[in-house]
């Protein structure tokens, strides 16, 4: 008994104070993001006493508890999760603007056109069914220029939403000050390490910003010896030790090539929800846009061949077979664009379809008659009240490659990406939550652990204690003796 | 292994959101009565119920087509039948005036005027008009089908619809004749016949070959309009079979579009049901799961 028990016990008491120190801070980061939970590491003293039993323990490093390589399957299903999510919600945002089936939808509205061309066929010239084509085909053509719009304002929310990478409070520019905040916590990691300094907290720190940035780029990322983080993307290094890159948005969602690009001018092609929202505003919302535009394209110039073949009842002829006629020549039923008398295909025509403006004021243009040929005794010039042309516009319902058909397959390409989407979704934040389970089986923080850690220190912190006292005592009561 | 507190909120909370997205679409379901409500409920379902309702839409013009042409063929078949009528009585007068042998010229006149009245009977009759539409016009703007004196002012194009699928704009029933395959035209037209016949007898000495050329020229006619009759009679027929085929066409394709498209309300109901209970189930864990730490159960 000496004083080198006392030692012996305050060593205990100190690594007692040591585990209920990280104890209290692991339960007190129990929801924090990134955190990975801490180990005390002890050791017995080497150096044996002088009657060759131990001299205490020594409290080494507090260590973080981490695995490379969940991490890393984390960081990848992180990406994959927020490209998911993102493609996801994309896909959910182009559906609610063709909400088919409904009784108001294109659809709808295209089979109520057709059957109007019906009903006209049957009563040709009469001033009520021509008035009733002519303001459905405006109503549907409305529908196309709306949902055409509502397409292109979701590509440009979308495009907001990432913003220029400059400080706009869009996607991106969090991103880039996560990349430079990275940057700053290696900086303070090798020099606090280099220093011996505990840089646990800092690491941590670095942890969180990296998986968020995973959420939102699908970067990869490695930790260096040194404890720094480096960050990459597409092969392209954005974090390396103290130095970040800055990632700038070019191009537009109007054109449709919106890309991201470091600071050293190179292009990168990112993952995660700003690269799932690149491919929305770069590829699915302008192929929609498209498809849109090719179900009016088929409409219109469908229609308007054979209303360019065709005689209104009063018997003014269509531009084809018109000829050198002097009087009125009918109007196309579909116009677009800046043009108030031509329709003219491509993939923003249904941004524009419209009825034609003379077509509207006097709707009794309609060429329900067929041209003079074998099979009639039409005449131009001369008012007739065949139906046969109205009879073929109506006969466009069932065309194999018509607007109806065409319409139906993109409804149905539509819906089935989306419930893709839906499905990998769901499969992606499937295999998050398995990835940051199996993280946090070594990273997290389980109470009941940390509760047992806690008494047991508790424990010993009082059986150490009590060894003190005895010594005390035990000197005590020899110096009274003396 | 330790089982860490974020895992277990985060595969608690997971399971809480999921069932309540479940919820949400059966109680969408059940709200809108609708099984399909945006594209990607059911992709293929809905494909196949846009075309459905496509379908549906042309088979509805189609039967209004059909219902216009039993109209139409209606007015035509009385209108000849009345032609009909009209011609036999014609034929009487004639008979009786061949007949009678010689007689006085006041009774030829008299049965001349008779002939005349039955002549713009027919007139009439031939300017039959449907919905504002001389009927037997052919597919001529001209309000009327003939003019008093019998010629005809239409064209030889029978007017049509469409009643069913088929080649170009698909099957088609007449709605009505030219007038001239009912009543002939030019100088072998009914009009023609009974009016040189009219005038013959209103001469007072009309001679027996002029009276037996009217009986002959009106025997022809009458087997021309007898033609026309049927010819009309017939497309009735198939306007109403059309009519009768495209509701029950029309009645399965509705069966079929509701089968994939509304909602089962007791399915879906027990299936809300379930999910509910599954929900309520998962809550009670997850109030049970997290409380309960060694703490709470050395403190209690």
């Amino acid at each position: 008994m000496s004083d080198v028990g006392l030692a012996i016990a305050a060593s205990g008491i100190n690594a007692d104070t040591a585990e209920l120190d990280t104890a209290s801070n692991n339960l007190s980061n129990i929801d924090t993001p990134g955190y990975a939970a801490e180990q005390v590491n002890l050791s017995p003293e080497a150096a044996a006493g002088p009657l060759g039993a131990g001299q205490g323990v020594i409290v080494g490093s507090v260590s973080r508890l981490t695995s490379a390589v969940y991490a890393a399957a984390n960081v990848a299903a992180e990406g994959m999760q927020g490209a998911a999510t993102t493609t996801n919600q994309v896909m959910g945002s182009i559906e609610t603007i063709f909400p088919e089936p409904s009784t108001d939808g294109i659809a709808a509205q295209l089979s109520t056109l057709f059957s109007d061309f019906a009903t006209l066929a049957a009563n040709p010239g009469q001033a009520g069914s021509e008035q009733v084509v002519v303001s459905e085909a405006e109503s549907l053509a409305n529908s196309i220029n709306n949902s055409y719009s509502q397409l292109g304002q979701l590509a440009s929310s979308l495009e907001a939403q990432i913003g220029t990478g400059a400080d706009d409070g869009g996607t991106l520019s969090e991103a880039n000050s996560l990349l430079a905040q990275v940057a700053q916590l290696n900086r303070a990691i090798v020099a606090g390490s280099a220093g011996g300094e505990d840089t646990n907290a800092l690491s941590d720190a670095a942890s969180a910003a990296v998986n968020q940035l995973a959420g939102l780029l699908g970067i990869s990322c490695s930790t260096a010896a040194d404890g720094a983080v480096s960050v990459s993307l597409d092969g392209v290094q954005l974090v390396a030790g103290n130095v970040a890159q800055t990632l700038t948005a070019t191009g537009s969602a109007a054109n449709g090539n919106v890309a991201l690009v470091t600071g050293n001018g190179v292009t990168v092609d990112a993952g995660g929800s700003i690269g799932a929202t690149v491919t929305a505003v770069n590829t699915t919302i302008p192929d929609y846009e498209a498809e849109l535009s090719s179900v009016a394209d088929a409409l219109a110039t469908s229609l308007n061949t054979l209303q360019a073949d065709g005689m209104d009842a009063n018997g003014d002829p269509g531009s084809t077979i018109a000829g050198g006629w002097t009087g009125t020549v009918l109007p196309n039923i579909f116009v677009d664009g800046g043009s108030s008398t031509t329709y003219t295909p491509g993939t923003a025509s249904a941004a524009t379809i419209a009825v034609s403006p003379e077509l509207l004021a006097d709707p009794s243009l309609i060429a329900t008659a067929s041209a003079p040929g074998s099979g009639n005794s039409n005449v131009i010039g001369t008012p007739t009240l065949d139906g046969s042309n109205a009879q073929a516009m109506a006969a466009l319902a069932s065309a194999p490659s018509g607007p109806e058909t065409l319409y139906q397959s993109m409804i149905g390409a539509l819906g089935t990406e989306a419930a893709n989407a839906s499905t990998a979704s769901a499969t992606a934040s499937d295999l998050a939550t398995a990835a940051s389970t199996n993280l946090s089986t070594v990273s997290g923080v389980d109470e009941n652990d940390e509760e047992v850690d806690v008494l047991s220190a508790q424990n010993a912190f009082q059986a150490c204690s009590q060894v003190i006292n005895a010594m005390d005592q035990s000197i005590q009561s020899l110096l009274q003796a003396v | 292994m330790s089982i860490s507190d974020v895992a277990l909120t985060q595969a608690l909370t997971a399971q809480l959101s999921a069932q309540q997205n479940n919820l949400d679409q059966l109680e969408e379901q059940l709200s809108s009565g609708q099984s399909l409500n945006l594209p990607s409920d059911d992709p293929a379902a809905v494909t196949q119920v846009l075309a459905l309702s496509s379908q549906a839409s042309q088979l509805t013009s189609w039967q209004s087509n059909a219902a216009a042409a039993t109209s139409w063929l209606g007015t035509a078949n009385n209108a000849a039948n009345s032609v009909l009528d009209t011609m036999q009585s014609a034929q009487t007068v004639l008979l009786q005036a061949l007949n009678q042998g010689a007689q006085d010229p006041s009774t030829y006149e008299a049965l001349g005027e008779q002939l005349q009245g039955i002549v713009s009977n027919l007139v009439a009759l031939a300017n039959t008009q449907y919905e504002g539409r001389a009927i037997f016009a052919g597919t001529s703007a001209s309000p009327q089908a003939f003019d008093a004196a019998g010629n005809y002012l239409g064209n030889g194009d029978t007017p049509r619809v469409v009643i069913g699928p088929g080649s170009g704009s698909g099957q088609t029933v007449d709605l009505s004749i030219p007038g001239t395959a009912l009543l002939g035209s030019g100088s072998s037209s009914v009009f023609a016949t009974l009016s040189t016949a009219a005038t013959a007898l209103m001469s007072g000495t009309p001679t027996n070959a002029q009276l037996t050329a009217a009986v002959d020229g009106l025997g022809s006619a009458l087997s021309t309009a007898q033609q026309a009759s049927e010819v009309l009679g017939n497309a009735s027929q198939e306007a109403a079979a059309a009519t009768s085929s495209l509701t029950t066409q029309l009645a399965s394709i509705q069966t079929s579009q509701a089968q994939l498209e509304d909602v089962n309300v007791a399915t879906t109901t027990s299936q809300l049901d379930s999910e509910l209970s599954n929900y309520q189930a998962a809550l009670w864990a997850t109030s049970q799961a997290i409380p309960e730490t060694l703490v709470r159960f050395i403190n209690s």
